[in-house]
C-alpha cells in the first residue's frame, strides 16, 4: 500500500484549503457591549426625560385608584424618602368625611393589636382612649389597601390572601368554622318564653292564613332598610291576645307606707297619697281596677307596663336590695355561664341606654331621685371604666357585670324576711310571668335586640331577592310545628332557640363561582356605626 | 536539561553570541568548540577510518552532513534527556559518557484523567518538581538499577505514556565509560529519535565527526560493514535494555535477554518500505524500536488498515504461536523511518520452551492483537479511523486538541483564550482536517516523538523537563524556522514580533531583519487550571486527547 | 416501578450536557412552585409581601450571577472553574431567573413603564437565551454531520475566492461542455458566498442539487475530460459547503445580538427599579 501524502503544508480538509495567515479572527461579539450600551443610555434618556418632565409614571408600580387619582404626579402626598407610606396620610382626609376617625381605627381588630406596655407596678392609664394608643402601632393602611393596583381598583375589596395570612381559615368554602352559635350549640338568652308552635299555629288559624310562613311576618317586621327586622312589640304582636280585661293579680297581702318592713303591697290610695315623682300616674289611674278587701289588694284589669305592678315590684326591690337592683339591670342578656368577654359594644350600648335613662330622671326634683341618680351614674362609670380598659378582653379577669357587685340583700334583713318579700314579688307579676321572667325580684328586660351574628353582617334584603321563602333557610320551625308537642319546657321550641341555618346553607350559594365568597363580604374590619359588627369575639370564662 | 532552558532576561544577546555559531554548534557547551570545518574536503574524509568504504561520489553526497570539530577538554557534547540529530565519531582524543546519579527522570508527559467538573487535564509535572530526585515515584534506589529496568517498570505501568531513552549505553547510574578513537557513539539517540541516555563530554582534546542523520543513514545503507558496527554496538550497548523496557519482554530472566541479544538482527526501514506482506512466509518476531508501522489485511481487491504498531510493539506472535501455516497475517508498511528488531523464528521458538512465562506473554499480546484485528474487520468505521490516524499522525499525539464540531457553536473562545494566555499571541487556529464530528485543531499534537525538536540552531525549542511539555523559549529563538519546516502537523507557525534584529546580532545575516518567533501551543504547562483553551470552552467541546481509544469515544457515529 | 437515580440520570441525559444539573434545575423549580402554591393558600401573591420580596431578591441574585458569564468569557484567568460550568449556571440560572420574576409578579402583567419593561425584557431575555441554547444545540449538529469540510466564518469569502480561482484554472484546460456549463452555471455559483435558506431545512440535499448538472455531464464526457471534472466536483462541493457554513454559523452568533443587549438594559432597569423599591 502506498504511504499516503501528509496534510501540505498550511492546509487542511479534504479541499486543501489554505490556513489562515492570523491565528486571532475579530471576534465576532464585538459589537454585542456596544449595543447593549446604547440600550442602556436609551433607557436612562427615557427615564430622565420622564423626570424631568415630572413624569414619575416610569417608576411607579402602577396607576393610582380613580378616588385617589388627583396624587397621580405627586409621589410625596404619600410617599416619604426610604419608608412607607404611613396612615397619618390617608387619615389626613379620611379622618373628616364619613364616620369620623374613630371609624377608621384599628381598635377593633385584636390581631393587630399588642398589649400596652405597662410598667411593672403602675397601673395602667384608665383615661387614655384606646385610640390614642392604638396610633403607631397598627398596620398602616396601606397593608390591606394596596394602592396602585390600576384605576378601577377597589380598594375595600381587600383580598381574601391578606386575612389568611393570619386566620388560617382557607376559604369560605373550605376550612371556614361554623357559625359559631350553631358550633357550640349557644343558646339565645331572650327573657321571654315563647313557644313557636302554639304561637304559629294559633295565628295561622285566627288570621285565616293557608301558609305558615305568611305568619312569620306577623311577628318578625322588616325594618325600614330591610336588613333586619323591627323589635318585638308588646303593642302590636302580642296586644291583641294577652293581658285581656280579665287578666288580674292574685290577692295580696296590703302593706303600710309607714312600715316599709311589713311585705305588701301599696294601695291606689296609698300611693297617691305619696304625690312625688314616679307615682303621679296613681292620680290618673281608675281606683276600681285597685281592690283592696279585707288587708288584701288585687289588680283587674292588668295592663302591659303596668304601673302599680312596676312600682309596687321596684319598692320589693329596694326593700331587699338597698340599690333597686342596678346590677341585676346591667347584668341583662348575660347568661350564667358565659362571659361576655370583649363584648364592647353590647355594653356601651346597655350603658347609653341607662344614660338615656338617667337624663329623664335629672329632669325631676326630689333628693331621692337625686340620690338614685347618683347612684346609676357612679355604677355606669365603673361599667364604661371597665369596658373602656378593655379588661373583660384581653386581662385575665374577664368583665362580668354584676360580679363586683353581686345582688346583696339589704342589711337587717332576716332570711324569712328575705323568701317573704321575694314570694310578694313573684305574686305580685304572676299575670306577668306569663311570658317574662322575673328573678331578683326584677321582670327582666327583654333582649329583643339581640344579634346572633355578631362577627358578620348580614342583609336579609340582600338573599330574600334570592329566597323569597324564610323557612328555606330557618328550617327548624317547620320541624317544631310538624313535630310532637313536648310541653312547655321544650328546649327546642322556646324563644331561646337559634334557629340560624348552618353555614352549610350559605356554601350552597356562596361560592368562588356564584355569589362572592371574599371574607369582606361578610367580616367588616372597621364597619361604621349604622352597621352592627365590631370584629369582637366570644370567649368562654375558662378560655384563653 | 541544558542549561538555557531558564532564559536570563537582559543577557540573551550576550548568551547568543557565546552560543551561537552555526548550527553545527548547537549541541553541547558552546564554548568547547574549538574550530569547526564545514564540508569538509574530500582528502580530509579519505584520512578518517569511518569513510575508508565509500567512493568519492557517495562522500560528496553526503558532505553537507558532515563536519568535523576540535574540542576542548571537558566540553558537554549532549547532555541527558538531549534531543540530537547527529553521530559523533571520534578520530582523536577521548570522550567520556555518563549518568549522573540522580539525573532527571522520566515521566509521563501528563495524565488524562478526566473525571469530575472542574477537572481538566492535569500536568502531571507540575505535582513533581521538574526534573527533581523524586521524579520515580519507585523509590529512592533506582540509581544502582539499569536504566533499561527503571524505564521498564514505568512502561508496565497502564495509561501511562513513558519516553523510552535512547539507551546508548548501558550504564548504571552514576558510572562512566570513556569512547577512544574509532568510536561512533550517539547514533541511536539520532536514528530513533529518542532522547539522550546518557551524557558526553570531551575529556582530553579530541576531533570529532559529526554527522547527521541523513548521512548516517545513507552510510549505512551503503556498507555491511558499518551497519554491523552499528548493530553490534546496539546490541552491546542498549539492546538489553530496550528489550526490558517492552511490554512484552519486561522482566525477563537476564539470561534470556542475553541469548535474545545475540541472535536478533537490525531493520531499518525507509517511510512507506513494506516489512511484511499478507500471506507470506514468516521469519521471526518483530519489535518496534522507533518509527511507526501500519498492519492491513486484504478486504476483497482492496486492503483496510486493521492496527498500527508504535514504538515497543511486537508483530509476529499470533504467527508464531497460533498459525504460521498461512503466513503473515497483515502486511506491515512502515509509515516514515523506523527501526525494528527481528528475533529469528527459529531461536525464539527454541527459547520459549525454556521460558514458558515468556510463551504466556506472547500468548496475551497475541489475544489483543487478534481482538483488535477482528474489531477492524468488523467495524470497518473502527478501520478506517486506524487508517486515517495512522497516515494524519493521531497516533502521534500525546495532547492533541480536538474539538467536538457536533457541540461546538464556533465562538473562538479556545483561540482567545489561547491569545490571552500567551501574550497576545495565540498559538493554534481552530483550522484543521474535520473527522466525521471531530476536529484536529492545528494546535500542537505533543508527539511522542518530537521532530520539532531536531535541528533547533539554538536549543530555543526545548522540553521544559525530561518528558515534558515541548515549549519554545522565545528569548533565544533566532526565528530560522526549522522546527516549523519540520512539524509534519503545521502546529509551530513563525510570528512576526514586529521588531528587528539588532545590528550587533549574530549571525551576522539576520541583522536589520524583522525578527521571527516560532510559537507552538506549551499545554499551559504554567497554568494552574491546565490548557486555557479546554478550560475556556464554554460548551465542553474542546479536549485534550492522548490516545486513540479517546479519540474514538468521542466520535459520533 | 421503581426509577433509580441512573435512570433518571439516563433520561436526563438525553437532554443536557450534564444530566444532574438538569435534574438539580427541575429540583429547583419544583421547589418555587410548591413554595409559590404554599404562598397562595397562605397569602395572597404580591410583590411588596415577604414573600414577593424573597422571590424578586432571589431574582436579582441569580440575574447578576447568570450575568457575570459576561466577566467568565472576558477574563482567561485559571482558577475560576471551566466556562461550561458558568453556562451551565448561566442558562439554568437564568430560566430560574425568570419563574421567579413571574412569582415575584405574581404571574400578572404589570401596570406600569418600568415594571413593564422590567418584565418584558425579563421574558425576552430568557426566551431568547433558551432559543440560543436551541440554535446551539441545533446547528453545531446539523455543521457536524452533513459537511466535510469545517471552516471558520470570517474566513469564507477568502476561502470562496481561493475555489473560485482553482475552478477557473482547471476550466481553462477543460473541455467545451465543461467550460460551458461552468460560464452558464457554475460561475455565478463560485462567485461570492451566498446564504441559502435550504439550509436550514436539508444541508445534504441543497448541495446535492446543485451538483447534478455537474453529474449529468460526467456521464456524458468521455473518460479524460472526466478528471477535470471530478477536480471541479469537489472545488463546487466544496463552495457549497462554504455556503452551508456561512448561512448556518451566521445564527449562531446573531442570536447573541437577540440576548445580550436586551439584558444588559435589563440589569440597568433592575438597578433603577431596587433604587426606586428602596426609596418609595
Amino acid at each position: 500500500m502506498a504511504k499516503k501524502a501528509r496534510p501540505g503544508k498550511g492546509s487542511f480538509g479534504g479541499a486543501r484549503l489554505p490556513v489562515a495567515g492570523a491565528y486571532v479572527t475579530r471576534s465576532p461579539r464585538r459589537w454585542l457591549l456596544g449595543a447593549g450600551f446604547a440600550g442602556c443610555l436609551g433607557a436612562l434618556a427615557w427615564l430622565g426625560a420622564s423626570f424631568a418632565l415630572g413624569d414619575r409614571t416610569p417608576v411607579s408600580p402602577g396607576p393610582l385608584s380613580s378616588s385617589h387619582a388627583n396624587f397621580e404626579a405627586n409621589c410625596g402626598a404619600c410617599h416619604g424618602g426610604f419608608e412607607a407610606p404611613a396612615a397619618a396620610g390617608c387619615l389626613a382626609c379620611h379622618g373628616r368625611v364619613g364616620e369620623g376617625p374613630e371609624e377608621y381605627r384599628y381598635a377593633a381588630h385584636y390581631a393587630y393589636r399588642r398589649p400596652a406596655p405597662v410598667a411593672a407596678g403602675a397601673e395602667a392609664p384608665t383615661a387614655t382612649p384606646a385610640a390614642a394608643r392604638a396610633v403607631g402601632r397598627e398596620l398602616p393602611c396601606a397593608s390591606c389597601h394596596a394602592e396602585h393596583g390600576g384605576r378601577r381598583a377597589a380598594l375595600t375589596r381587600v383580598p381574601d390572601a391578606r386575612c389568611t395570612g393570619c386566620h388560617a381559615f382557607g376559604s369560605f368554602g373550605g376550612g371556614h368554622p361554623e357559625v359559631e352559635v350553631i358550633r357550640d350549640g349557644l343558646r339565645d338568652d331572650p327573657n321571654l318564653r315563647f313557644p313557636h308552635r302554639i304561637h304559629v299555629a294559633e295565628v295561622t288559624k285566627r288570621l285565616g292564613l293557608g301558609n305558615p310562613e305568611r305568619s312569620c311576618l306577623q311577628c318578625h317586621e322588616p325594618d325600614d332598610r330591610g336588613r333586619g327586622f323591627r323589635p318585638l312589640d308588646f303593642d302590636r304582636h302580642c296586644d291583641a291576645c294577652h293581658l285581656t280585661a280579665t287578666s288580674a293579680t292574685p290577692r295580696l297581702p296590703a302593706g303600710d307606707p309607714a312600715d316599709p318592713a311589713r311585705p305588701g303591697v301599696l294601695t291606689l290610695s296609698a300611693l297617691q297619697r305619696e304625690w312625688g315623682p314616679g307615682v303621679r300616674w296613681a292620680l290618673f289611674t281608675n281606683p276600681d281596677e285597685v281592690r283592696e278587701a279585707g288587708g288584701t289588694v288585687a289588680k283587674r284589669p292588668v295592663y302591659h307596663e303596668d304601673p302599680w305592678i312596676l312600682e309596687n315590684l321596684r319598692r320589693i326591690r329596694a326593700t331587699l336590695y338597698g340599690d333597686l337592683g342596678l346590677a341585676a339591670l346591667l347584668s341583662t342578656g348575660v347568661d350564667e355561664g358565659t362571659v361576655l368577654a370583649g363584648g364592647d359594644a353590647l355594653y356601651r350600648e346597655a350603658i347609653a341606654t341607662l344614660r338615656e335613662r338617667a337624663a329623664e330622671l335629672r329632669s325631676l326634683p326630689g333628693p331621692e331621685v337625686q340620690e338614685e341618680l347618683r347612684r346609676l351614674e357612679e355604677l355606669l362609670a365603673v361599667a364604661e371604666e371597665r369596658v373602656e380598659r378593655g379588661e373583660g378582653t384581653a386581662s385575665t379577669a374577664p368583665f362580668v357585670p354584676g360580679s363586683g357587685r353581686q345582688p346583696g340583700y339589704a342589711p337587717g334583713l332576716s332570711e324569712e324576711r328575705v323568701m317573704e318579700l321575694k314570694r310578694l314579688a313573684l305574686d305580685l307579676t304572676e299575670p306577668c310571668r306569663q311570658c317574662h321572667v322575673v328573678s331578683d325580684a326584677a321582670i327582666q328586660r327583654v333582649q329583643k335586640d339581640q344579634r346572633t351574628l355578631i362577627r358578620a353582617e348580614f342583609d336579609h334584603r340582600a338573599h330574600i331577592v334570592q329566597l323569597p321563602s324564610c323557612l328555606g333557610c330557618h328550617g327548624a320551625i317547620p320541624k317544631i310545628l310538624a313535630g310532637e308537642p313536648k310541653g312547655e319546657d321544650d328546649p327546642t321550641d322556646a324563644a331561646e332557640t337559634h334557629n340560624l341555618p348552618a353555614i352549610a346553607v350559605c356554601r350552597e350559594c356562596h361560592t368562588p363561582a356564584g355569589a362572592s365568597s371574599a371574607c369582606v363580604t361578610c367580616h367588616q374590619f372597621h364597619p361604621g356605626r349604622s352597621r352592627h359588627a365590631g370584629l369582637v369575639v366570644y370567649r368562654s370564662a375558662a378560655g384563653d | 536539561m541544558t542549561d538555557h532552558a531558564e532564559p536570563e532576561v537582559g543577557r540573551t544577546f550576550l548568551k547568543r553570541r557565546e552560543l551561537y555559531r552555526d548550527r553545527w554548534s548547537s549541541f553541547g557547551e558552546r564554548t568547547g568548540l574549538e574550530s569547526l570545518s564545514e564540508q569538509p574536503s574530500l582528502a580530509t574524509l579519505r584520512g578518517i577510518a569511518l569513510f575508508d568504504a565509500y567512493d568519492d561520489a557517495f562522500l560528496e553526497r553526503i558532505g553537507p552532513d558532515v563536519s568535523i570539530g576540535r574540542w576542548r577538554p571537558g566540553a558537554v557534547l549532549f547532555e541527558e534527556g538531549a534531543y540530537i540529530d547527529l553521530a559523533f565519531f571520534v578520530v582523536e582524543g577521548e570522550v567520556e559518557v555518563s549518568l549522573g546519579a540522580g539525573g532527571a527522570a522520566d515521566q509521563p508527559i501528563f495524565d488524562l484523567h478526566r473525571t469530575g467538573f472542574f477537572e481538566v487535564p492535569r500536568l502531571a509535572s507540575l505535582a513533581r518538581p521538574p526534573g527533581g530526585e523524586e521524579g520515580l515515584d519507585d523509590g529512592g534506589d533506582t540509581g544502582s538499577l539499569p536504566r533499561g529496568t527503571v524505564l521498564a517498570q514505568r512502561a508496565a505501568k497502564p495509561g501511562e505514556i513513558t519516553f523510552l531513552a535512547a539507551l546508548d549505553f548501558d550504564l548504571p547510574r552514576g558510572s562512566r565509560e570513556t569512547l577512544g578513537p574509532g568510536e561512533l557513539f550517539g547514533e541511536i539517540g539520532a536514528m530513533s529519535g529518542w532522547p539522550q541516555s546518557v551524557t558526553a563530554r570531551t575529556a582530553s582534546e579530541a576531533t570529532l565527526v559529526h554527522l547527521r542523520m541523513p548521512a548516517l543513514r545513507a552510510m549505512r545503507r551503503k556498507s555491511e560493514a558499518l551497519k554491523e558496527r552499528l548493530d553490534a554496538a546496539y546490541r552491546r550497548r542498549s539492546l538489553a535494555g530496550q528489550l526490558d523496557a517492552t511490554p512484552l519482554f519486561h522482566g525477563c530472566p537476564p539470561v534470556f535477554l542475553a541469548a535474545i541479544r545475540e541472535v536478533v538482527d537490525l531493520v531499518s526501514l525507509e517511510p512507506g518500505e513494506a516489512l511484511t506482506r499478507e500471506g507470506e512466509p514468516v521469519d521471526g518476531l518483530f519489535l518496534v524500536r522507533s518509527g511507526f508501522l501500519q498492519l492491513t489485511q486484504r478486504l476483497d481487491q482492496g486492503e483496510i488498515t486493521v492496527n498500527y504498531l508504535s514504538k515497543g510493539m511486537t508483530l509476529g506472535e499470533v504467527e508464531l504461536l497460533v498459525d504460521d501455516s498461512r503466513g503473515w497475517t497483515a502486511s506491515a508498511t512502515s509509515v516514515e523511518y523506523a527501526e525494528l528488531v527481528r528475533l529469528p523464528r527459529g531461536e525464539l521458538v527454541q527459547m520459549l520452551r525454556q521460558f514458558p512465562e515468556v510463551e504466556k506473554r506472547l500468548w496475551r499480546s497475541a489475544v489483543d492483537r487478534i481482538r483488535e484485528t477482528g474489531f477492524s474487520r468488523r467495524d470497518l468505521a473502527h478501520a478506517e479511523l486506524l487508517e486515517t490516524a495512522v497516515d494524519t499522525g493521531l497516533v502521534q499525539g500525546s495532547a492533541m486538541l480536538v474539538i467536538d464540531l457536533a457541540a461546538c457553536t464556533r465562538c473562538d473562545d479556545c483561540v482567545r483564550a489561547c491569545e490571552r494566555t500567551h501574550g497576545g499571541r495565540a498559538r493554534f487556529i481552530r483550522e484543521g482536517d474535520k473527522l466525521a464530528n471531530l476536529q484536529i485543531a492545528s494546535a500542537c499534537y505533543h508527539c511522542r516523538d518530537p521532530v520539532c525538536l531536531v535541528g533547533c540552531p539554538t536549543g530555543a525549542i526545548h522540553r521544559t523537563g525530561f518528558g515534558q511539555v515541548v515549549a519554545v523559549d522565545e528569548t533565544i529563538c533566532i526565528g530560522c524556522g526549522s522546527c516549523a519546516r519540520a512539524c509534519p502537523y503545521d502546529a509551530i507557525v513563525m510570528h512576526e514580533t514586529g521588531a528587528t534584529w539588532p545590528d550587533d546580532m549574530i549571525p551576522e545575516g539576520l541583522r536589520g531583519k524583522d525578527r521571527l518567533v516560532a510559537s507552538k501551543c506549551d499545554l499551559c504547562y504554567t497554568r494552574e487550571g491546565g490548557p486555557a483553551c479546554v478550560e475556556s470552552c464554554p460548551n465542553g467541546c474542546a479536549y485534550r486527547i492522548g490516545s486513540l481509544e479517546e479519540f474514538e469515544g468521542l466520535l459520533r457515529r | 416501578m421503581r426509577i433509580s437515580k441512573a435512570t433518571l440520570a439516563a433520561g436526563a441525559g438525553r437532554w443536557a450536557q450534564r444530566p444532574e444539573w438538569l435534574l438539580g434545575f427541575l429540583a429547583a423549580a419544583a421547589l418555587l412552585l410548591l413554595v409559590y402554591a404554599l404562598n397562595l393558600t397562605v397569602a395572597e401573591p404580591r410583590a411588596a409581601s415577604p414573600w414577593g420580596l424573597t422571590y424578586g431578591t432571589l431574582a436579582t441574585l441569580l440575574l447578576a450571577g447568570a450575568g457575570s458569564l459576561a466577566a467568565r468569557r472576558r477574563t482567561f484567568r485559571s482558577g475560576l472553574g471551566r466556562t461550561q460550568t458558568w453556562v451551565q449556571l448561566h442558562v439554568y440560572g437564568g430560566t430560574l431567573f425568570a419563574l421567579l420574576v413571574l412569582m415575584h409578579a405574581g404571574f400578572e402583567w404589570p401596570r406600569s413603564g418600568l415594571n413593564r419593561w422590567l418584565m418584558g425584557l425579563s421574558l425576552w431575555v430568557a426566551a431568547s437565551g433558551l432559543a440560543g441554547v436551541a440554535v446551539r444545540k441545533w446547528l453545531p449538529r446539523v455543521l457536524a454531520s452533513a459537511l466535510t469540510t469545517e471552516v471558520l466564518y470570517e474566513r469564507i469569502p477568502e476561502l470562496a475566492a481561493v475555489l473560485r480561482r482553482r475552478a477557473e484554472e482547471l476550466v481553462a484546460a477543460a473541455p467545451g461542455p465543461v467550460r460551458d456549463l461552468y460560464r452558464r452555471s457554475l460561475a455565478p455559483l463560485l462567485a461570492a458566498p451566498r446564504f441559502r435558506w435550504i439550509y436550514f431545512a436539508d444541508v445534504t440535499g441543497g448541495i446535492a442539487n446543485r451538483l447534478r448538472e455537474l453529474d449529468y455531464l460526467a456521464g456524458r464526457l468521455p473518460a479524460e475530460g472526466r478528471g477535470v471534472l471530478d477536480e471541479l466536483r469537489s472545488v463546487v462541493r466544496t463552495k457549497l459547503e462554504l455556503d452551508a457554513h456561512y448561512t448556518l454559523q451566521r445564527p449562531l452568533r446573531w442570536w447573541l445580538y437577540a440576548h445580550v443587549p436586551p439584558s444588559l438594559v435589563l440589569l440597568l432597569l433592575v438597578a433603577v427599579h431596587l433604587l426606586a423599591v428602596w426609596y418609595f
